[in-house]
């Protein structure tokens, strides 16, 4: 379960490193911050435990169950173990970035990489790495493409978007009394907390011995998890390792009740029904609706009444925002990763709540994110354009009122506003009160202005293997940056243009799109469509080297051919089987002249060595004035 | 990383000792079963998460194999040439076929076990099948041909939440269970885990515990008395083949092939009993085992459970019976 200040956050973190069988860690609605500071923070932990280098592995989800993840643990068996060699005799921190999206296959290879780690197969699935601490991230929004099997080897799991249902609602209840009682402001802090972690890491480093747990401890493990049908015994296993290994952190002799009561917090336990629920409904709106205990929602329904009546007078809504207006919602939905947590009474009613000056957004958060990390794969920031936006995937604060949505926002500040106007006696009971905690924006997806085309001749190489390895560096560096992608595919088998005669292109906004992988695995057909494969990577190509009134991205077009198109353009544009095959080759040239002269395009030709002669291949390479590579 | 008990020179096991495993009667006894009685192949244990199943799974393997070694496992993402076996491609190319044995025969009257075998690819289901029901194993490979007879326990754990099995894949295994949480158990078995826990910790910081030797101990017993079991061979009276046909009829159950199978499970349960004879209670006792995946109602593997109404009718039956 997640906790926003530090202390609860590393000290998880640490328990989890110490304990040999708690070694997965979840997090939820995640930015790349988020993992790259746990991977730092796990980095410097896992060396304090056992002094030996740490290396991270990131498994993009597009793996598909191949490359790395799938030979490490012995699908073929033949073959060198990647992971396994590439951290032999060191820490493995295995990244995996949106497990929503990981591939079917590739899923169950995660579980089996684990369950060998777990059963100490090391001899047997080759794999020498001193230990492996798996971190993976998952959008709650799209939460119903994992399967339940995958989320339950992720006892541990740190909410990085949002709080929890249970927890939120306790928390607001926890801040209410607090509120009606003497005042109290708290103040979260940003930035690791340096002091702690350097505590933690010297007293993993000196702590050998584990605590006794007493029996009575285990009795009330047992006695959470009474009454939960169906549970089996993995969590509340998992809640009772997480006990012992916080009191080992601690230096403890033996287990206390506040070592159970913290590990049961950070544990969400209901969280697979929860998911189960949430794949039914319908995005955050009626998520956010469902939170509501039905006097809350009465309340909002209210609420919203209130707001939508005065639209016309926008102004207020704007002046109530930016006003000093008193706030409960330290508990509500923000986006810290962590902060310390600080208390301090205040003399009389409570009078502000001013979380402004030390609030920590994770994608604002500038001088963290810059932070020189261990991690391999790193992506390029979110660009801050609201027109290279994507999709919505979520909903994150904002300052800027401008940008604030309006929704969103709505959601935030409708359960406060009991309390506000409890606090605010002068303000009217129509007027709804804002505090600029409640501003919300959408979270989208983000899109690099960069452009990756990739044009594939499969009849030039019918290896997937070879394919594959030889595209790999290239879609890493479109992953990293964020790149839109286009494939063209040549020479497959059974075209879905319904004709093999023609190329094939598929779109994505990101490397991610499994249909890529599907594409390029497609059987060989018996002709080479070069000329009209070109043709549509060159449209592409052009679009995205002129955005309108935008600064071009960088623009790479990967051609993987030998350069033998037999398919005249005419015959893939209006079905002409007349002309020869020459013509097919005399059409690609001519197509490629024109990419020629598209400066601003790097072009890459990569080129099997055959033995029947590369003049054709040289012929091409000329004419595309590329820089070429031989697979 | 270091798999031996410093102190004692016993084996540290992977996963918790079969004799550490607290409950679930039922499925260990399928288990033992199709040890003692190898042509009993084919167990399934289906259950909700973390009620043990793969870890029981593992625990009998890892006592019954040589050197503690856990079963031979089915990758749910194998290929066909990693299940079956194959032909080295670089090898082939060369003109030099070299024979590349799979996981079935690794699994050589061993285990051979299937995780989430739900999950599993149909085509790769049918090759098993297809090995496990005829015995044989014949790769063919660009007119090169390897056949060989091929002898292992099939064993698969499924969760049904994430489905069900094909009828025809589930009446190939022999005996299936329903693995659930046992409320009553529940504090012993997590006792235990966490001893284990402590103990494969303390090994690992270089501290003494004895736990794992006495569990050694234990596993080494129950060993011996499963083998001794398998040279045991009880009589099977008429009277008893009568009762096993009449349960059979009774559960409306189609073929003969459960019939067969319950009388096989009786007699390794008394084998194991160190019985003489197959009695009525033996075939009471593995009548769940044999029958609950091939009721009507229980088609697809989603509900394996044996519920009091037909406990209630299998009473009813030796009611009968010995009334008569």
């Amino acid at each position: 379960m997640y906790r926003s200040s530090s202390q609860g956050w590393l000290r998880t973190l640490a328990a989890s490193v110490a304990h040999p069988f708690l070694r997965n860690y979840l997090i939820l609605d995640a930015s790349d911050w988020a993992i790259d500071a746990t991977v730092a923070a796990v980095s410097r932990l896992t060396r304090a435990l056992d002094n030996r280098p740490v290396r991270t592995v990131e498994l993009a989800s597009w793996y598909e169950g191949n490359g790395a993840l799938k030979t490490s643990i012995g699908m073929y068996p033949d073959r060198a173990s990647l992971i396994a060699d590439r951290c032999k005799n060191q820490w493995c921190v295995v990244i995996i970035r949106n497990l929503e999206h990981l591939g079917r296959l590739g899923r169950l290879a995660l579980l089996e990489l684990m369950d060998a780690d777990y059963l100490g197969l090391d001899e047997a699935n080759r794999c020498r790495c001193a230990g492996y601490f798996f971190i993976a991230s998952l959008n709650t929004s799209q939460v119903e493409g994992v399967s339940l099997h995958v989320l339950d080897r992720f006892p541990i799991r740190s909410l990085a978007g949002r709080l929890a249902d249970d927890e939120c609602e306790e928390r607001r209840n926890s801040l209410r009394r607090h509120m009606e009682g003497s005042g109290v402001e708290r103040r979260i802090e940003a930035s690791l907390n340096e002091d702690l972690l350097s505590h933690l890491e010297v007293r993993l480093s000196a702590s050998t011995k584990w605590p006794r747990l007493p029996g009575s401890i285990v009795e009330s493990g047992l006695s959470i998890f009474s009454g939960r049908e169906g549970v089996g015994l993995r969590r509340l296993l998992a809640l009772l390792r997480l006990s012992v290994s916080l009191a080992r952190v601690d230096g403890v002799d033996e287990v206390g009740t506040d070592h159970l009561a913290e590990a049961a917090g950070f544990l969400q336990l209901p969280i697979s029904s929860e998911f189960r629920t949430s794949s039914e409904v319908d995005g955050h709106v009626r998520e956010h609706d469902r939170r509501f205990s039905s006097g809350w929602r009465r309340h909002f329904r209210l609420f919203v009444r209130q707001v939508f009546g005065r639209r016309k007078n926008a102004h207020k809504l704007r002046a109530n925002v930016e006003g000093d207006v008193v706030s409960s919602n330290a508990c509500a939905e923000h986006y810290a990763v962590e902060g310390t947590v600080a208390t301090r009474k205040q003399d009389g009613k409570p009078s502000a709540f001013n979380l402004n000056s030390h609030i920590y957004i994770e994608d604002m958060s500038l001088s963290d994110a810059h932070r020189p990390l261990s991690t391999d794969v790193r992506r390029h920031p979110i660009p801050d354009d609201d027109d290279s936006l994507g999709p919505r995937v979520g909903v994150r604060w904002t300052p800027n009122f401008d940008r604030a949505a309006l929704l969103p926002t709505l959601f935030a500040a409708a359960p406060f506003q009991r309390m506000r106007h409890a606090c605010n006696p002068s303000i009217p009971n129509d007027q709804p009160l804002f505090h600029v905690q409640d501003l919300r924006t959408w979270r989208r997806e983000a899109v690099g202005t960069d452009f990756l085309g990739l044009v594939v001749d499969l009849t030039a190489i019918p290896s997937l293997a070879r394919r594959r390895d030889a595209l790999l560096p290239y879609l890493r560096g479109a992953y990293q940056r964020r790149s839109s992608v286009s494939l063209v595919v040549i020479g497959a088998k059974i075209s879905d243009t319904g004709s093999e005669l023609c190329a094939e292109i598929v779109r994505a906004r990101s490397v991610l799109l499994p249909e890529l992988f599907r594409k390029l695995s497609k059987a060989t057909g018996l002709s080479t469509p070069l000329a009209h494969g070109l043709k549509l990577i060159e449209t592409d190509l052009r679009q995205a080297s002129s955005r309108r009134g935008q600064k071009p991205g960088r623009c790479v077009l990967v051609v993987m051919t030998d350069g033998r198109g037999n398919v005249p353009l005419s015959a893939s544009i209006n079905g002409d089987i007349l002309g020869s095959a020459t013509q097919g080759f005399e059409d690609a040239l001519s197509v490629a002249r024109q990419l020629a002269k598209m400066h601003s395009v790097e072009k890459i030709l990569m080129y099997p060595e055959t033995d029947y002669g590369m003049r054709f291949t040289a012929e091409f390479a000329d004419a595309l004035s590329a820089r070429t590579e031989i697979i | 990383m270091e798999r031996k008990n410093l102190s004692t020179g016993v084996l540290l096991p992977h996963v918790l000792p079969y004799s550490a495993f607290v409950g679930q009667e039922l499925a260990r006894l399928a288990l033992e079963i199709s040890f003692v009685r190898p042509r009993v192949s084919g167990i399934l244990l289906s259950g909700h998460r973390g009620t043990g199943k793969s870890t029981l799974v593992r625990a009998f393997a890892q006592m019954v194999n040589e050197n503690g070694q856990l079963p031979v496992t089915i990758p749910i993402n194998a290929t066909e040439d990693r299940v079956l076996g194959g032909y080295r491609l670089d090898a082939l190319m060369r003109g030099d076929p070299q024979y590349h044995p799979g996981l079935i025969e690794q699994a050589e009257n061993s285990i051979l076990y299937i995780d989430e075998v739900n999950l599993l690819s149909d085509h790769i289901v049918n090759l098993i099948l297809d090995v496990t029901a005829s015995g044989f194993l014949n790769v063919q490979y660009m007119g090169i041909e390897n056949k060989r007879t091929v002898q292992f326990t099939l064993i698969g754990t499924m969760n049904p939440e994430e489905g069900g099995l094909r009828p025809q894949f589930l009446d190939r295994f022999c005996l299936a269970a329903n693995v659930e949480t046992e409320k009553d158990n529940r504090s012993s078995a997590l006792k235990n885990i966490l001893l284990f826990d402590k103990a494969i910790l303390d090994v690992r910081s270089g501290l003494d515990n004895d736990q794992i030797s006495e569990w050694a101990r234990m596993d080494t017993e129950k060993l011996d008395t499963l083998k001794r079991a398998r040279y045991n061979t009880p009589i099977v009276a008429d009277s008893i083949l009568d009762f096993a046909i009449l349960i059979v009829d009774r559960f409306e159950v189609e073929g003969n092939r459960a019939e067969k199978i319950l009388i096989d499970a009786a007699s390794a349960a008394a084998a194991i009993d160190g019985a003489e004879d197959v009695t009525k209670q033996h075939l009471c006792r593995v009548a769940p085992l044999a029958l609950v995946h091939r009721q009507r109602t229980s088609s697809a593997a989603t509900d394996l459970r044996w519920g009091s109404e037909q406990e209630s009718k299998l009473r009813e039956l030796v009611g009968e019976i010995q009334s008569v």
